[in-house]
């Protein structure tokens, strides 16, 4: 069952890591998995790459556009994960990535084959919650995947509370104004936003991202939240690795770092 | 047909506001203050007195006799070109400058392709004394130098942009990552009648001025409103404003045209109603060249204005509605019109406004008709391209 896993996710200090699937070789996206899971870590967040990433900063742009140019289709990917569970993958696995491409492949496919490859939940940055609500609400519930909702300092209490509502996998809370691939810095501005979110007490958990890169502000961000989601910055630590054993041992070492 | 958006910005089934939550509370903001501010007395009185003075307004509308000539009816030039900056764009940047105003913004970014649209906006920050950042596709800036030239002098920042395709597209996508960074004291002015909601329609009402004068202009020239509105379409202000007021009256035929760039099979093209496809780019539902797997292709025209993939949702509704025809014409083509206005008529038009002229020798027309051909934009800044596209016969005849 899709909800029991996101349940395996500790209370506190959930480590979580996106990547660019077929990123940095197009076979490279079973590999990774696998060796995140080996790795320890928490849970993961497949990225499905798309040419005009507006809300991504430098690095995963240049990820999605390798990614693109090895191959990597919305159709591979679900051709590479459809054997992620029986390869051992027990962690929850969620996909990541732009309206278009998505809708391109066909709303009602794309949310089968993931359900099909045991994906837990979509992200879908440039989704109006509008749209949610009058197209892909019905998507969600009837494939079983659960739905996540960005919110910043900015986000309205009513609007928080919304989403909450509707039985996200988790709230991705944006530490800071910008684009992924920045350097958080948990200001008195942010503690303050951290503390306000934790005193909604809301049914969802907290995951942050954007501009979490390493064990210092992994540790500053997940002090009021469940958790913490490092991208860019492992998109950067694979770059460039040649055999699978290469990036094997970067990722164990990148992890054991963040721990 | 009546092209309003609807409440959440939809013309059809294209527009809406598909934006990531860091941007939803300056877009909120946007929609439900666009339209108030810009009904304020006071902001259509500063409005107008600044289209007037400053920019030049209202612009001719000129009856090209040789032109009339040759295709056996009138033919009449609005001319947006004789606007300060040299083209239409800067109806939308003194509106949308004045607009960020009243937000309490104290800093304008903006996006430019071929350089006329970041021109206007760094020439409105100059006059109300503002920080401007411009994000131009680094092949744009080579191939426009004297446009950057222009925005640096005039006090902006030009941050060239080195991603993806390096043109319109990916400056686009930048200025949106720059607002994302800075959305408290940023104003984003886009330049076209793309992104979110309510900037497609927000810049459609500052170039809707564009049609209200031809209907003006045509009531004093005999009375006769005109049979063809003809305007050359990249994302699509200046067809959109020269369409306005003409939509809702079916007797009056609207004519979009494309650029075709290489031509429609070539592989090199602009053309988005004849190549695109639904989908969500930049902010918006609508059409635009992508592959199957819903990646955003690279568009390409002679003209840097017209170098985007996609076109405006109104556009690709008023496409799909089947209100306005469009139409493309090619590179070779649109050089072929820029220099029959400039030799004909005595007007070298922008590359952009050369894919119009281009086309109105195409078109079928009876004796009676009246057509109106926008020229969107002076042709100082292509004259680069014109030396090298024409060569040695630069001096020869059409």
């Amino acid at each position: 069952m899709t909800c029991s896993r996101f349940l395996q996710l500790p209370e506190r200090g959930a480590l979580s890591v996106f990547f660019t699937a077929g990123y940095p070789r197009l076979g490279d996206t079973l590999p990774t998995l696998k060796a995140l899971q080996s790795s320890g870590v928490d849970m993961v967040e497949v990225g499905f790459p798309f040419s005009d990433p507006v809300a991504d900063g430098p690095t995963i742009q240049e990820s999605s556009l390798v990614a693109l140019r090895n191959g990597m289709t919305v159709a591979t990917l679900f051709e590479q994960l459809r054997g992620m569970r029986a390869a051992g993958v027990t962690m929850p696995v969620l996909l990541m990535g732009y309206l278009n491409p998505l809708e391109r492949f066909g709303p009602e496919r794309f949310f089968e084959s993931a359900a099909a490859c045991g994906v837990d939940a979509l992200i879908l940055p440039d989704m109006p919650f509008d749209d949610y609500l009058a197209r892909y609400k019905r998507l969600f519930a009837s494939s079983g995947l659960r739905p996540v909702f960005l919110v910043t300092s900015r986000t309205e209490e009513e609007r928080i509370r919304a989403f909450d509502a509707e039985s996200p996998a988790f709230i991705y809370v944006l530490s800071s104004d910008a684009v992924t691939g920045g350097k958080a810095s948990v200001t008195e501005a942010t503690e303050k936003f951290f503390r306000r979110l934790e005193a909604m007490k809301l049914s969802s958990r907290l995951i942050v991202g954007f501009g979490v890169s390493d064990r210092a502000s992994f540790q500053a961000v997940t002090k009021h939240t469940s958790g913490a989601i490092i991208g860019s910055a492992f998109v950067r630590a694979v770059s460039g690795a040649q055999t699978e054993e290469d990036l094997q041992k970067r990722i164990s070492t990148f992890i054991e770092g963040v721990r | 047909m009546r092209l309003e958006a609807s409440e959440r910005g939809f013309f059809g089934e294209f527009g809406g506001a598909y934006v990531p939550e860091m941007l939803y509370p300056n877009v909120k903001e946007l929609q439900e203050r666009y339209v108030e501010i810009m009904g304020e007395p006071s902001f259509q009185a500063e409005l107008e007195a600044l289209l007037h003075d400053f920019a030049g307004r209202p612009t001719p509308l000129f009856v090209a006799k040789t032109l009339s000539k040759m295709c056996g009816c009138e033919v009449l030039l609005k001319r947006e070109d004789l606007l300060h900056t040299g083209a239409h764009k800067v109806n939308n940047t003194i509106g949308q400058i004045l607009l960020a105003q009243r937000l309490g913004r104290t800093r304008i970014i903006a996006e430019t392709g071929a350089g006329q649209h970041g021109v206007a906006t760094a020439t409105v920050c100059a006059l109300m004394g503002m920080p401007c950042v411009v994000y131009m596709g680094e092949v744009d800036m080579q191939r426009q130098a004297l446009n950057v030239a222009r925005m640096r002098l005039l006090g902006a920042e030009v941050r060239g942009v080195s991603s993806g395709s390096k043109t319109l597209k990916d400056a686009t996508n930048e200025a949106m990552r720059d607002w994302i960074a800075n959305p408290h004291d940023t104003h984003y002015i886009i330049g076209s009648v793309v992104g979110p909601h309510p900037f497609p329609d927000m810049v459609a009402r500052f170039q809707s001025v564009i049609s209200r004068e031809t209907k003006e202009q045509c009531h004093a020239l005999g009375g006769k409103k005109p049979t063809h509105v003809v305007a050359c379409v990249g994302g699509g202000s200046n067809a959109m404003g020269a369409f306005f007021h003409f939509v809702e009256d079916e007797s009056v035929a609207l004519v979009g045209v494309e650029a075709a760039g290489c031509g429609l099979s070539s592989g090199r093209s602009a053309a988005t109603t004849a190549l695109g496809k639904p989908g969500i780019l930049h902010g918006s539902r609508t059409l635009f060249m992508q592959s199957e797997d819903g990646q955003v292709e690279e568009a390409h025209s002679i003209s840097a204005g017209l170098d985007y993939p996609g076109i405006g949702p109104q556009h690709a509704h008023l496409h799909v509605s089947g209100r306005v025809e469009y139409v493309s014409v090619t590179d070779e083509e649109a050089l072929v019109g820029a220099k029959l206005l400039a030799r004909r008529e005595g007007i070298i038009p922008a590359l952009e406004s050369a894919h119009a002229v281009a086309h109105l020798r195409r078109m079928e027309l009876e004796p009676s008709d009246r057509v109106v051909v926008v020229v969107s934009g002076r042709g100082d800044k292509d004259m680069q391209t014109y030396l090298e596209s024409f060569g040695e016969g630069i001096s020869d005849d059409v």
